[in-house]
């Protein structure tokens, strides 16, 4: 049963245009992601200057490199975790441990971070990966629920259920600490091209073609002579080092992290929110998903006075009568008007 | 030896009320193919009903199980008809995100309807001796509740004509379309009995267990845990993987802490996972 899970799944339209139509079109789509980026990399400096704005957008920023992790696994290899934040916490914890206890810089700890959640990863992939579909997505569920259970136990190391509160350096750039948060913004855009671009160079390699092929038919890909198992702990490695790396990311723009904003449940389905906001299947629909779904939580908290349940209640309504109306998402949207205006031109010549 | 007896028997006691809604949770994702993360959620919003059933309104425990069963059975056939047999025909990332969405809204609503606080009904402490161990009362019957719950459906889909149609629309729901079969009616019935058995599980659970608005994520995860734990596709194996988890939270509460208590689920659910993939009663073959 769990093949015709991880067979159906992601049925959303990957296909790639023809050769001619492709390089026809990627330098202008280069072009205009490029720019998009600048004005996004410029928006602190004439049209959201002040801290509030500046911390919203840093929350899109993370959250569309958060959900990027995620639907690189879930919507190119059919993968789907229903506890990513196993890897964001063990990638944010592993930040705030080694800055607190080593007092070492915080840039050598984003790598470690990195490193540490792609570790996470391979464990769990060892094990999760004799059986695949709703199965693998349950694992990653458990392992974010332990993962939660030992950062409340081990409150030598961890703080316990009270957190960790990293140590000021404000102002001290090696510290990775800046006087406003506009630099840890940039740099998360840094990091959010960065997916972009890691995204789109796998998606026309041959790995890529292997991970839409174990994701479409694991039976014929294995026929064919593909490394099933290899291919899916590849790119879940991949996956969790990626969502490791924005979780120290978070751990270091807020200067504190807890059991509950790591490994939660919420922090969880925040990474499936984004992308199925977004939409399945496209390369910048985390990135739209993301910005959607601060904006509607920041929304939630301003018309119901701050009370975080509201919020989630207000978001949560929305997001699910946005799935039952367009359940391919804003991309999905999108591609259907732009659709009609390209059949249309398609007329006309 | 008393408290191992006692916690043991106190597992099983438990593990009855697991056991009923895990398999109502089996018998949806047996049927539909979807993971209904809102089942959790539907078992807590009777725990709340039997809650205030008792303490406002004085109601005895024992008629709120019945009256929860038929409210919960019409619920779950309103959200069939609304929400889950729309789905059914979307891809599987949508009908996730779709049920969690609805788990989050009904968790976040009773939250600020109700506040976080836990709410338990104390009054209820019977408690009798047997052999010098120490059972609830109402755990007792909560147990044979569940059996009994537990054997009237196995009839219901052995032995009747309806329980002959969602057998058959799970083998195969083309071909019992083609034999004439209104499958349609059969995911009704069985979606309908899963909420069924999830309201008289919570209207049973709240006599011994607190209720907060946030217990069906965890409810949820035993359930799902039960469900491979017990073998995927098998109603029975669903039951027992129940008593099993509860008996194994019962043994890491008594003897290690009840904060650790899913995190043993969790590993044993590895360990069956590593040493028979198809769970204990698991007739399905999984492929890679």
């Amino acid at each position: 049963m769990s093949t015709d899970i991880s067979r159906d799944a992601g049925t959303a339209p990957v296909t790639p245009p023809s050769p001619a139509a492709r390089s026809r079109r990627t330098p202008a789509k280069a072009a205009g992601a490029v720019l998009v980026l600048l004005i996004c990399a410029s928006l602190p400096l004439w049209a959201f200057p002040d801290d509030y704005s500046v911390g919203i957008l840093m929350q899109i920023a993370i959250y569309a490199g958060y959900g990027l992790s995620w639907h690189l696994l879930a919507g190119y290899t059919g993968q789907y975790a229903f506890g990513h934040a196993a890897f964001f916490g063990a990638g944010a914890y592993v930040m705030a441990i080694f800055s607190y206890h080593t007092g070492l810089s915080p840039w050598l700890g984003l790598g470690l971070a990195a490193i540490g959640a792609a570790v996470v990863g391979l464990l769990v992939g060892l094990i999760a990966l004799r059986v695949s579909g709703l199965f693998f997505g349950l694992i990653t569920f458990g392992t974010a629920l332990m993962l939660g259970v030992a950062a409340n136990q081990l409150v030598g190391l961890t703080g316990g259920a009270a957190g960790l509160s990293l140590p000021l350096h404000l102002g001290d750039a090696g510290m990775m600490q800046f006087d406003t948060q506009v630099p840890l913004y940039e740099i998360t855009l840094v990091i959010v091209a960065g997916y972009l671009l890691l995204t789109w160079a796998l998606l026309r390699s041959r790995l890529g073609l292997l991970f839409r092929s174990v994701r479409d038919d694991p039976v014929a890909a294995d026929a064919s002579g593909v490394n099933i198992r290899g291919v899916r702990l590849g790119a879940l490695c991949l996956s969790a080092a990626m969502a490791g790396l924005i979780g120290a990311i978070y751990a270091q723009s807020l200067l504190f992290i807890d059991p509950e904003s790591a490994f939660g449940l919420t922090q969880s389905v925040n990474a499936i929110f984004t992308a199925i906001i977004g939409g399945m299947g496209s390369l910048f629909g985390p990135v739209l998903g993301a910005a959607v779904f601060v904006l509607l939580r920041e929304v939630g908290m301003t018309i119901s006075d701050g009370d975080g349940v509201y919020s989630v209640l207000f978001y949560s309504t929305v997001v699910f009568v946005f799935i039952m109306v367009a359940p391919k998402g804003l991309v999905g949207i999108g591609r259907r008007l732009f659709g009609l205006v390209r059949r249309d031109a398609g007329k006309r010549e | 030896m008393n408290l191992l007896l006692e916690t043991l028997l106190n597992g099983l006691l438990i593990g009855g009320v697991y056991g009923i809604f895990s398999v109502g949770f089996a018998l949806q994702f047996g049927t539909l193919r979807i993971i209904n993360f809102t089942h959790g959620d539907f078992v807590m919003l009777a725990m709340f009903l039997g809650f205030f059933a008792v303490s406002q309104y004085g109601w005895n425990p024992f008629a709120v199980i019945p009256v929860a069963m038929v409210l919960f059975g019409l619920v779950g056939a309103v959200f069939f008809t609304t929400v889950f047999n729309r789905l059914k025909e979307e891809p599987h990332e949508i009908q996730l995100i779709a049920t969690i969405t609805l788990s989050a809204i009904i968790t976040a609503g009773t939250q600020g309807l109700f506040g976080q606080d836990a709410r338990s009904l104390d009054t209820i402490t019977e408690i009798f001796q047997l052999g010098g161990v120490h059972l609830g009362v109402w755990k007792v019957i909560g147990l044979g509740i569940s059996l009994l719950l537990a054997g009237g459906l196995w009839l219901l889909l052995t032995r009747s004509g309806i329980g002959r149609d969602i057998r058959a629309s799970v083998d195969d729901a083309v071909a019992a379309r083609l034999q004439g079969i209104n499958t349609r009616r059969a995911y009704l019935v069985a979606f309908s009995l899963g909420a069924l058995l999830a309201g008289a599980a919570g209207a049973t659970l709240i006599t011994f267990y607190p209720v907060t608005p946030s217990v069906g994520a965890n409810l949820l995860v035993l359930a799902f845990a039960a469900v491979l734990v017990g073998g995927a596709g098998s109603l029975p194996g669903a039951f027992l993987g129940g008593l099993i988890l509860a008996v194994v939270q019962q043994v890491t509460a008594t003897y290690q802490s009840p904060a650790l208590q899913n995190a043993y689920v969790f590993l044993l659910f590895l360990f069956i996972l590593v040493v028979k993939p198809a769970g204990l009663f698991g007739r399905l073959a999984r492929v890679d």
